[in-house]
């Protein structure tokens, strides 16, 4: 608050805005002052620290507490929380958003709490996707971004644990990864399809989760297959569904982004991204092409340009500077891939840590001239 | 409209994990009895809290293929052991298979979803892993799934073994 009349001083006293403007500025963001994420913050912390100690407290006792006992509690608690959610009779957004957020983390306490008591033996990739099934009406009810991110890493999660579960032992890992990368094509489509009108508060975590999978996970999984020798030695069977699957979603995701209705350089830029990951991906461990460092990281590089500029096209600055990040960091990794022996030496760290900090600085100047000159006039 | 959502909302999971609880309670109460035998194979689970894993005895199981699915057949003995094993879609429909777990394998170890047993915090000391003679009593939904009910040693629950004979504290 004190941030927004400072600011405004100085606008005022530049000639910027009249004071008139000042003040109605000044009303706006106290009348929105439930949106500061410093409040959402604080309210989370006092959340988790009760719940924290009354988790302390009942596992002290823990044994001694009737199976019934516990369930009851549990469903009383949980009931308790409803009531206080339906009801909601002009509750501040804070009060609304945190108590759907403690819902849904005790959905979550609440299969613990079931598994515990009757012994059930699942692996957490299970728990989670019954708690995103369960919790995926009222993600859709908040109002809070929070909510839907919390919703969205779990879905994430869930892959990944999956990935690398029993459960799905019997399925080569490249498939696996071919299955997951299905549906985060999929995930990265929705927000880009008018149609499903999605609200915005899970839009934006949507867009922010699906994109970090497949920069994060996929491409580096991509990148990672080229350099390898891994496909070259041994005979992994490629799932042909799981293939299918993900030439599937790749194809829905490519035809979203072209017909999403924003400016063309945008639609091609993200399809192409889109396209040539998959193709990326698909490449070294179909036809076994393998070995090949340069190609890999020239390949990532290129990926997350294009989705760097696709962001600035969208207007997408954290997007953007996430992308921006990413080919940074990989030039670091780059100089450590083949100098990395000289960080031993004294000489050597000093050079590195210089070749960072170098990286660094041209990070920032660069990519703000560069979302500059990318983003819709 | 608004408030008909959120109401719905917030009730599927209290009534799906409710229903899942009221189940598993039935089957707990009512479910067919045995008891197997087990023995020691990993350390505690640390990541899941205070549960002790162990491999269960299921006598003579074939398992031969990794990755495959079958049912196993249990006799009436105490404790219980394999009388077929399979596919479980030749399962014996004629009273030879009253009481059946369905089962992954895994390699050449069979895996029902039994093999994990909550232990209170008090107890840790004395369990870094399972006791010879160990047993455990399992309820049987008659779908080939299974709930562990009792932990065994030597035919005495847990707590009181623990009580009843002097255990060393590692």
């Amino acid at each position: 608050m004190k941030n927004i009349q400072t600011q405004t001083s100085k606008w005022v006293k530049e000639g910027l805005i009249t004071p008139e403007q000042a003040a109605k500025l000044i009303a706006y963001e106290q009348s929105s002052a439930s949106r500061s994420w410093v409040n959402y913050g604080v309210m989370g912390i006092g959340i988790i620290a009760i719940l924290t100690g009354i988790i302390s407290i009942i596992a002290a006792n823990w044994y001694f507490i009737p199976a019934t006992t516990k369930l009851l509690c549990y469903f009383a608690l949980q009931g308790f929380l409803a009531f206080l959610i339906i009801r909601d009779k002009g509750n501040s957004p804070i009060v609304r958003e945190g108590l759907i957020l403690a819902f849904n983390l005790l959905v979550l306490g609440g299969i613990a709490l079931i598994s515990q008591i009757f012994n059930l033996r699942g692996e957490g990739w299970r728990a989670l996707l019954l708690w995103i099934l369960l919790t995926l009406p009222l993600m859709y009810q908040a109002k809070w971004q929070l909510t839907a991110h919390l919703w969205m890493f779990a879905a994430t999660l869930t892959g990944m644990i999956w990935a690398f579960s029993r459960s799905s032992e019997n399925i080569q890992l490249t498939s696996r990864f071919l299955f997951i990368g299905g549906f985060a094509y999929l995930f990265a489509a929705m927000p880009l399809l008018k149609q499903l009108r999605l609200p915005l508060h899970i839009l934006k975590p949507m867009q922010v989760w699906s994109y970090l999978y497949l920069l994060g996970w996929i491409t580096v999984f991509a990148n990672m297959s080229w350099a390898m020798n891994h496909y070259s030695h041994h005979q992994d069977f490629i799932s042909p569904t799981h293939l299918l699957f993900f030439i599937g979603s790749v194809t829905i995701f490519g035809v979203a982004a072209l017909s999403s209705g924003r400016s063309k350089q945008f639609c091609w830029t993200l399809g192409g991204m889109g396209i040539f990951l998959a193709i990326f991906t698909i490449i070294p461990i179909t036809l076994r092409v393998n070995g090949l460092s340069l190609v890999g990281a020239v390949g990532s590089i290129t990926i997350w340009g294009l989705a760097a500029a696709a962001a600035a096209f969208d207007n997408q600055q954290k997007l953007f500077n996430l992308a921006s990040a990413a080919i940074a960091i990989r030039f670091i990794v780059i100089y450590f891939e083949i100098f990395g022996s000289l960080a031993a030496t004294g000489i050597g760290l000093i050079i590195s840590g210089a070749i960072i900090l170098l990286v660094a600085y041209a990070w920032n100047k660069v990519r703000k001239s560069i979302f500059l000159l990318l983003e819709p006039k | 409209m608004k408030n008909k959502n959120l109401i719905i909302s917030t009730l599927i999971p209290i009534v799906i994990l409710a229903s899942w609880s009221l189940y598993l309670s039935l089957v707990r109460a009512q479910g067919e009895v045995i008891e197997l035998s087990i023995k020691a194979r990993d350390p505690r689970d640390l990541l899941a809290g205070q549960y002790l894993t162990y491999a269960v005895d299921y006598g003579n199981v074939n398992c031969l293929q990794k990755y495959t699915d079958i049912c196993i057949c249990f006799n009436n003995n105490r404790p219980a052991k394999s009388s077929w094993s399979g596919n479980c879609n030749n399962l014996p429909h004629n009273g030879q298979c009253s009481k059946y777990l369905k089962a992954s394998c895994r390699w050449s170890t069979p895996e029902t979803g039994i093999e994990k047993y909550y232990i209170p915090e008090e107890y840790s000391p004395y369990l870094k892993r399972v006791p010879d003679k160990s047993s455990i009593v399992v309820r049987l939904d008659g779908y080939g799934n299974g709930i562990v009910t009792d932990f065994l040693i030597d035919q005495k629950p847990l707590a009181e073994y623990i009580k009843t004979t002097h255990l060393q504290q590692p």
